[in-house]
């Protein structure tokens, strides 16, 4: 009987070991493809910003310059009181919108650099308590926080994605009404090449906010189901974030009467 | 003046076929009544001397005497077919095709630019490129019946594919049929999007042999109504999201209703590749029903590429602009 339990426990506590590892790994891998799609969001949220930015600059360009060739055109006609002034009106109009972008963009940067500054920082702070570890004597502890962190990074980060997402879809609702007021910016082949660059990356941005929802939710529910939910306790993993957008975007008021 | 048949000498045609397939049930009647009448000799009534088994035992006579003339009446009746049958019904269903499948399409005026090539078809190449299918050996590889053109914009093949390969050592070594059925592909399928890498989607069914090379990820959606009946293979998981939009979720879950048999659909590139498992293959001629009658059938093949168009470009995609006429 003795002798049974000499080899039994031995083994017992190797094949603990084993599920252990195997466990820890699974979750592990999730956690990271979770963050994967995480930094996923990022490059598809900035392709989407830098996009907008260099389509703004386009649009000024262009209507400066339609207004210069209708002015000198109008300019040239007999009874040009009534054109003038048309196209006073059309040109306060275009610089309302085009301020009112300009100042959404400037935002919207100033954010993205708060973003970098704070993700910058956190990371810092990771990379900080990671390199402790060695020296350490509480080191499970210190893992421990170091997941802590790096989970309330990723949400800290995921929520200010989500809300720098829902501030720039109207940009883009900005440059869409221009495109409408103006029909000839329609005609204009960069316009139109704008507008698709616009909806592809949208696209991707979408693409991105739901691989990294069906990562959290595989996260999640692998989290919450046994036996993963105790190795996940005794590392204290804790479920992620969702990326939520809020349904009803900011109004992006373009009046042009 | 095979091209230029009239629909009067098709039909004609279509009853000589007929006529020879009853000529060659006939002789393998012929053949049945001959064999049974010899085992019936050999073990019932035949004289011992000249060769009959009268002592066999009972089994084996009422075996030997039932069974070896049904097995040889097959046999013949098959022959017969390949020798009889065959050739006309090549000639009549070639003359069929060439007659009414261009035409009977163009009627619907839904298609453009259209083309068929009965002996043309997909390469071993594309298919194995594609991979929306096994494409299995290529020495075994068949493709035919190819139909090309134009829907709303869209430039389109559709062909018959049969892809098999063997299977098993020594003497177990033996042909499996890995899909039969129709391939479509499409040159594009969105007007901005291309699928970086392969994306497969296979519905599923049991003991289905038509999964061949998937890409190294498999994915699940946020659908999980599309999880359970569709298994989804990217070499990229974000290209994946991209293409597979909730929209085109739904369409291909449509798609698949309509098609009421297993489906398989590939992205590569800006070509969508849609695989359907069926049996027959289409645009082929029956000469049980009357010709002018067949041509609903014909409509029938081709509505299925119509809705894949349909379906899986021109309504899943938001941008896509249709091109008119």
């Amino acid at each position: 009987m003795n002798s049974y339990l000499i080899i039994g426990i031995p083994i017992l506590i190797i094949l603990l070991i084993i599920a252990y590892i195997v466990l820890y790994n699974r979750l592990n891998r999730l956690r990271i493809k979770v963050e994967e799609a995480g930094a996923d969001i990022d490059v598809a949220l900035e392709k989407r910003f830098d996009l907008l930015s260099e389509e703004i600059e386009a649009v000024k360009k262009y209507l400066s310059h339609e207004y210069r060739i209708m002015t000198d055109l109008t300019a040239a006609r007999v009874g040009a009181d009534l054109e003038e002034k048309r196209m006073a009106q059309q040109q306060e109009i275009s610089e309302e919108v085009l301020k009112s972008i300009d100042q959404e963009i400037a935002r919207q940067t100033r954010t993205m650099e708060q973003i970098r500054g704070k993700l910058g920082s956190i990371q810092r702070r990771i990379r900080r308590r990671s390199g402790m570890r060695e020296e350490d004597p509480t080191r499970q502890e210190t893992l421990v926080q170091v997941e802590e962190r790096r989970g309330a990074a990723l949400s800290q980060k995921v929520g200010a994605l989500a809300g720098v997402h829902r501030d720039l879809s109207s940009v883009g609702a900005g440059i869409n009404g221009l495109a409408e007021q103006y029909p000839i910016l329609n005609s204009w082949v960069s316009m139109d090449h704008f507008q698709r660059s616009i909806y592809d990356s949208e696209e991707h941005l979408q693409a991105a906010r739901r691989l990294y929802n069906a990562n959290v939710s595989m996260y999640n529910q692998t989290l919450a189901s046994i036996p993963w939910s105790i190795v996940a306790s005794i590392c204290r993993m804790e479920k992620a974030a969702f990326y939520e957008v809020e349904e009803r975007k900011r109004d992006f008021q373009v009046n042009f009467d | 003046m095979e091209y230029t048949i009239s629909g009067q000498a098709l039909e004609r045609l279509r009853k000589t076929c007929k006529l020879r397939l009853t000529i060659s049930v006939i002789l393998a009647v012929a053949v049945y009544l001959a064999v049974l009448g010899f085992t019936v000799w050999v073990f019932f009534l035949g004289n011992p001397e000249m060769g009959a088994r009268l002592d066999a035992p009972l089994s084996e006579k009422l075996v030997t005497a039932v069974g070896g003339p049904i097995v040889i009446a097959v046999l013949a009746w098959a022959l017969f077919y390949w020798l009889i049958v065959r050739p006309e019904y090549d000639r009549f269903n070639n003359l069929f095709k060439n007659k009414y499948v261009i035409s009977t399409i163009q009627e619907i005026g839904v298609f453009q630019d259209l083309s068929y090539q009965p002996r043309g078809g997909l390469t071993h190449d594309e298919i194995r490129s594609a991979a929306v299918v096994a494409c299995g050996d290529k020495r075994r590889f068949e493709s035919e019946d190819m139909l090309s053109g134009r829907y709303q914009g869209l430039r389109f093949r559709y062909c018959d594919v049969s892809t098999a390969h063997m299977r098993g050592s020594g003497k177990h070594r033996r042909e499996e049929i890995l899909f039969h059925g129709q391939v479509m592909h499409f040159a594009s399928f969105d007007e901005i999007k291309k699928s970086s890498g392969h994306l497969q989607i296979f519905e599923k069914k049991l003991a289905s042999t038509l999964i061949g090379w998937t890409a190294e990820h498999e994915i699940h959606t946020e659908n999980e109504a599309f999880n359970r009946r569709f298994r989804v293979f990217a070499a990229n998981e974000h290209n994946a999201f991209y293409i597979l939009t909730p929209k085109m979720l739904e369409q291909i879950t449509q798609f698949a209703d309509q098609a009421d048999t297993q489906i398989a659909i590939s992205f590569c590139g800006s070509s969508m590749f849609v695989a359907i498992d069926r049996l027959y293959s289409i645009l082929d001629a029956s000469f049980h029903v009357p010709v002018p009658e067949q041509k609903q059938s014909i409509l029938k093949d081709v509505e299925l590429l119509r809705r894949a168009g349909e379906l899986l470009i021109l309504e899943a995609s938001t941008f896509h602009k249709r091109e008119e006429g």
